[in-house]
């Protein structure tokens, strides 16, 4: 067995020496980070705070809610490290210990207890906590958004106190993360939302549901033995919101809560309790409470164990808050500062000094453009600084939360800031340091735009720009005039034109032009080779537009946060035409005043994000829509309506209506020319287990009719694991391939082929696959798969004749990730075609299916297929591996005619590489290298102008572009390639051809002398 | 038996042995343990990365390792599987591990292989040394003059020199006859009296033309 093995490495070695040699698309080193730009994102924060370590200074600790665990920078923002969790691992807590900090998360029933290493971001130990909450049988009156996991520390032991399930508390040893006690609550109705910890005795509080309101209870547990007692409280509470707990540690702990006319404050451990009267609140002590109009808040600080808190009350103008404290000798309310009335939203976040004295800041936005931020000490009232900061409300909406942390060597005040849109921003005084588009990692579909020639740009000004009535009048002359003097003016770019010439000859860099030196704006414009164009996101609530170049620069961004809930979708249904903007679609959901869900259209402008309205048609165009459906599905239809040569987009309503956009009478009128020769499905999503096809009844009024023909059920138990559709626009090169003897097999082209694979329920798992011609629902090849795993994700691709799926074999022979790659040819004979000359879906032909499986050496997330400009350069599959990679397979590795015998004259005429049953994990391939580009879900590819070039974008959590040259660059003269010694060389002959020249004429006359 | 399962008491009883049975008893689970130790390659654990991960059966089940390097997966039933480590940086080989009644015992396996062939076994607790560091970038050809020489172009040329000095030398050291023999060959030769692309070219590029040749030839 050894020695087979040693055999089959051996002869893999081999193989891939020889492969390296002439298929090797990776990168140098020196060009890892030129052509390609990495963005690194966290997402939204759900729990950060600022970790101190003494010798390495302040960075702010993130737990996201992309379940991402991260280590920021303070002063660049970079990342310093990032544990990103399985998506269904949700964090519920994460707090700082010392040089660790502590997470706890939730993995299907079970609570994950972690511990890492701050700086390095190492776990040093984990515990899985099982069977949580098993004696308690849920509450679902109390708000289930409330925390019910909290995590504390022991003052003077290195104890870990976690409460989960407001039910279990366990007690564990910070340095190895051995379990020291636990308590189940048994069954009652109370839940615990609140630990502290004082003379070593651990308090939980929580809610007992007595009959219209709450009860605090209190659960008392020994610090060492884990033995509880429980202690009701004499008081009712409405709402979780309306208590907090404050102190613990050093000294003790104390309940406040809100009761009728009073705020009351328990000191945990006894069953004394203060009360102040909020009409004297009102009346007396804070005097911007006058105008309350409303109910107050309680704002816990969460600053360790400290006591004091904030009380927010709404007003008729804005709102007003106030910080209170509780004095630990009297346990009574002692109230500090009154923040004043503002109109604006505030957000409050507290720190305190070396000193130890408290600063709480207020920030909320007072422009369009600003924020303003106070930073106050309430002990002394002072104000310690006033700061307008610049802010885009436009591109980020409301603050929601921040974070105050005072920088004690620089003396300053910075903060971590969370906008409505999910970014991060941080700043410092007056400045913004660093931000974050953390929108971006909930990036729900992307898109590439082409951008307009620049020559186009400069026509603008020219005839182009003229009135339909000016053109009938215009002489000539003077349009030529006027030609003469654009090109006059356009005289004075030409030294500008000449210096970025010569210096493209002489560094071979055509984006220099682009990047951002010292020209503060750079006009968006296509460059020679098409390599740049407009990433367009749409994230939840935000668009944003990328530039492909300049390490993906934010063009512009637009928050709809305040218009939309959710977007769905985005579509460009307009590519840049001559003076004609690209315009933009993206659709989302709403709900409106009565609770309704409403779907919103918006078309914009996606050069500048504004709203885009046509000079004519404004009124059949306007630039936003609701309609009150909630749709099932929206599809980018293939027919331009007239008035302004936009794409039709079709939504289908969860009543089976369909609805076009625009909706003008001229683009009915397209659409119904259309409309006969239009089929769709739907309920091909995944999980379902009948895929239907679907086609408009013709009637001319909004909204159509669709009728169903046809259904097509899955067997029993199998439900819909992934789809594989056709890109759109793909362009084929060739409509055969040719063979080694010079025949033809030629590709099934079918536009309407989907390949869908399904997985079985029954153990052991089986995958079908399924290739399904969706205008008659016929399945036109059909392969299954015994022994699938279940617990791998199941990927497939579609490309011109191609399909490629991945899945996990759980087979006795061939355990491990499988690819297969399929061809589809018409027919299983060379140099023979179908009898009809046009492909129909009604024909009763079907593709000869050619299939080859090869092991993969990665478990992956998605494929994508680069695609060039007119399909010839050899494809290239883009796998997103399991390791945050991006993977490139080229498609001559994955093809199904790889000749499982030694190499005859024809192979290797047709060129083709010996089957091996692996592909080779050749980390050459990886076109990502070494970065780490966590959560991908998908990979997206645009031609550039040049034939050999795609460009690539990956996205999900983070995004990484790249371009790819899947048969290298051979249209372009190599990087390696040297114009300075072609230079020397031809100037070293030019030479040595005038020295010689009279050498030589001096010998042959001396030849004819003698 | 029938009056057995009718007492309500009893089927309670049963049923919740059932509940809490099912979880502890009926499905035996194992620990894999192992650790990623110093090599050639790594000489310290802290050079991996964070998020080093060791994944089981495709991400059936995964562990991170701890900054020790150490690693533990929790809960795994009987069964064959594939243990793979997830780094950026460093190759690890393949493992498969059987974990059924006797304990787990881990192999060597390779892609592409049967399954049932394994490789040689491997000692459990696992202690795993990194096969190399991942090589993602080509290497660049530098300007060497080793590199010229090698260059067969520069071989032909430095050749074709030497042969320049040597031919005439070796002419004059050969015996005559051998000599007139040669020459008489060449006349005899058709291709001599072909006109020869070198001599059209030099003649073109130092001036002098073919006539110019053609009677020194005629002479």
């Amino acid at each position: 067995m050894g020695r087979l093995l040693a055999l089959r490495v051996f002869a893999l070695l081999i193989l891939s020496l020889v492969l390296h040699v002439e298929l090797v698309s990776s990168i140098y080193a020196n060009q890892a980070g030129v052509i390609d730009w990495h963005h690194q994102y966290i997402g939204t924060p759900k729990v950060s705070f600022f970790h101190k370590f003494v010798s390495r200074g302040a960075y702010v600790l993130v737990a996201s809610d992309r379940n991402v665990l991260a280590s920021i920078n303070v002063r660049s923002g970079n990342i310093d490290w990032r544990q990103v969790f399985d998506g269904n691992e949700d964090i519920l807590a994460f707090k700082g210990y010392e040089n660790t900090a502590i997470s706890v998360s939730r993995r299907d029933n079970d609570y994950m207890v972690r511990s890492w290493e701050s700086h390095s971001g190492f776990m040093l130990w984990e515990n899985r906590i099982k069977n949580v909450g098993l004696y308690k049988n849920s509450n679902p009156s109390i708000e289930n958004d409330a925390p019910k996991v909290e995590v504390i520390f022991a003052a003077n032991k290195p104890n870990v106190l976690i409460l989960l399930e407001g039910s279990t508390v366990i007690n564990l040893n910070a340095i190895d993360g051995k379990q020291i006690w636990r308590s189940d609550l048994a069954e009652s109705s109370t839940i615990l939302y609140k630990l502290v910890e004082f003379k070593e005795k651990v308090y939980g509080v929580g809610l007992k549901k007595s009959f219209s309101s709450y009860t605090i209870e209190v659960v008392t547990y020994d610090i060492s033995s884990g033995i509880l007692k429980t202690q009701l409280l004499n008081s009712k509470v409405d709402n979780i919101k309306d208590m907090i707990v404050l102190g613990g540690s050093i000294q003790d702990g104390f309940i406040i809560w809100s009761e009728g006319g009073f705020i009351r404050v328990n000191r945990l451990g006894t069953t004394s309790i203060e009360q102040s009267s909020l009409e004297e609140l009102y009346e007396n002590v804070i005097p911007s409470f006058v105008n309350a109009d409303g109910i107050l808040e309680l704002l816990d600080l969460n600053i360790r164990s400290r006591t004091e808190f904030l009380v927010q009350v709404p007003t008729k103008k804005g709102n007003t808050a106030a910080a209170f404290k509780v004095d630990h000798a009297s346990g009574r309310l002692v109230a500090l500062y009154d923040f004043e009335e503002k109109s604006e939203n505030s957000i409050y976040s507290a720190t305190f000094d070396k000193n130890e004295r408290i600063i709480i800041s207020r920030s909320r936005v007072i422009a369009e453009n600003a924020t303003e931020v106070d930073i106050i000490a309430p002990g002394s009232g002072t104000i310690l600084g006033n700061y307008k900061i610049p802010y885009s409300f436009n591109s980020y909406g409301e603050l929601k939360k921040s974070v105050l942390d005072v920088d004690s060597k620089a003396m300053g005040y910075r903060m971590l800031v969370t906008s409505a849109d999910g970014s991060m921003h941080f700043w410092k005084d007056h400045d913004v340091v660093w931000k974050s588009e953390e929108s971006l990692a909930h990036t729900i579909e992307a898109e590439f735009l082409d951008l307009p020639e620049r020559k186009l740009w400069t026509q603008e000004s020219d005839e182009l720009a003229e009135q339909p009535e000016e053109t009938e009048t215009i002489s000539p002359l003077i349009r030529y005039i006027r030609r003469l003097k654009t090109h006059i003016e356009q005289l004075k770019d030409f030294p500008a034109y000449l210096a970025t010439y010569v210096q493209r000859l002489i560094t071979g860099d055509y984006e220099a032009e682009f990047k951002l030196t010292n020209k503060s704006k750079v006009s968006l414009h296509r460059d020679t080779f098409g390599f740049r164009k407009l990433l367009i996101f749409v994230t939840r609530t935000k668009l944003v537009a990328l530039d492909t170049i300049n390490k993906g620069q934010i063009i512009w961004s637009r928050f709809f946060g305040n218009d939309v809930f959710e977007f769905k979708n985005i579509f460009i249904v307009r590519s840049s035409t001559v003076k004609y903007p690209p315009i933009v679609v993206a659709i989302g959901i709403q709900k409106n005043s009565e609770g309704k869900f409403v779907t919103r259209l918006f078309r914009l402008n996606g050069l500048t994000g504004e709203d885009f309205i046509p000079a004519e048609n404004e009124k059949s165009f306007p630039p936003e829509l609701s309609i009150p459906i909630t749709t099932k599905r929206i599809l980018k239809l293939p027919v331009e309506e007239p008035d302004e040569r936009t794409h039709i987009i079709a939504l289908i309503d969860e009543e089976l209506k369909f609805h076009i956009y625009p909706n003008h009478e001229n683009s009915i009128k397209a659409f119904t020319q259309f409309a006969p020769s239009f089929y769709f499905t739907l309920s091909d999503d995944i999980g379902e287990k009948a895929l239907k096809g679907y086609k408009v009844v013709k009637n001319n009024v909004q909204p159509f009719d669709i009728t169903e023909i046809w259904t097509l059920n899955f067997p029993e138990g199998e439900s819909i694991a992934a789809i594989g559709r056709r890109p759109p626009n793909e362009k084929v090169a060739s409509l055969g391939r040719v063979l080694g003897d010079r025949s033809v097999l030629y590709k099934y082209l079918n536009p309407h082929l989907v390949a869908i694979a399904t997985l079985s329920t029954s153990i052991p798992t089986e995958l079908n696959v399924y290739l399904v011609d969706v205008v008659k629902g016929s399945i036109l090849h059909h392969a299954t798969h015994e022994n699938v795993g279940s617990s791998h994700p199941v990927r497939i691709a579609q490309v011109e004749n191609s399909i490629v799926y991945h899945f996990w074999s759980e087979n006795d022979n061939e355990k491990g990730y499988v690819i297969v790659v399929y061809e589809l040819y018409e027919s299983e004979n060379k140099d023979q075609r179908f009898e009809s000359p046009v492909l129909s879906s009604f024909a009763h032909e079907r593709p000869h299916v050619i299939a080859q499986a090869y092991m993969f050496p990665y478990g992956i997330n998605a494929i994508g297929v680069t695609t060039t400009k007119h399909g010839i350069a050899t494809r290239e599959f883009l796998f997103a591996l399991d390791t945050d990679q991006v993977f490139g397979v080229s498609k001559r590795f994955l093809d199904p005619r790889r000749p499982q015998h030694a190499l005859t004259n024809e192979d290797k005429e047709e060129m083709l590489i010996p089957y091996d049953p692996a592909i080779p994990d050749n980390k050459k391939w990886v076109l990502s290298y070494h970065l780490s580009i966590a959560g991908i879900r998908h990979i997206i590819t645009s031609p550039a102008l040049l034939e050999s070039t795609s460009l690539v974008l990956a996205y999900g959590l983070d995004l990484w572009f790249t371009r790819e040259a899947p048969s290298k660059t051979f249209d372009v003269l190599s990087e390696d390639f040297s114009k300075g010694t072609l230079l020397a060389t031809i100037l070293g002959l030019i030479l040595s051809i005038l020295i010689t020249k009279p050498m030589v004429r001096r010998k042959k006359v001396n030849a004819r002398w003698y | 038996m029938h009056s057995f399962l009718h007492s309500p008491v009893l089927c309670l009883v049963l049923f919740f042995l059932c509940l809490f049975a099912i979880p502890s008893f009926c499905v035996e689970t194992y620990k894999i343990e192992g650790k990623l130790v110093p090599s050639l390659t790594i000489k310290d654990v802290s050079q991996l990365e964070p998020t080093t991960k060791i994944i089981l059966d495709g991400g059936k089940y995964s562990a991170l390792i701890r900054k020790n390097g150490k690693f533990v997966i929790e809960d795994v039933p009987q069964g064959s599987y594939l243990l793979e480590i997830s780094s950026k940086k460093f190759i690890y080989p393949k493992i498969r591990v059987d974990v059924d009644s006797e304990g787990v015992r881990p192999f060597v396996t390779i892609i592409g292989s049967e399954w049932s062939n394994t490789g040689p076994s491997l000692q459990y607790p696992l202690e795993l040394p990194a096969r190399s560091a991942s090589e993602y970038f080509m290497v660049r050809d530098g300007f060497s003059i080793a590199s010229l020489f090698a260059n067969p172009y520069i071989i032909m040329m430095g050749f074709s020199v030497l042969l320049l000095f040597i031919m005439p030398k070796m002419m004059a050291n050969m015996d005559p006859d051998a000599l007139k023999e040669l020459q008489e060959n060449q006349a005899q030769n058709p291709l001599a009296e072909m006109p020869d692309i070198s001599t059209t070219l030099a003649n073109f590029m130092s001036g002098g033309n073919n006539n110019a040749n053609a009677e020194r030839r005629r002479n």
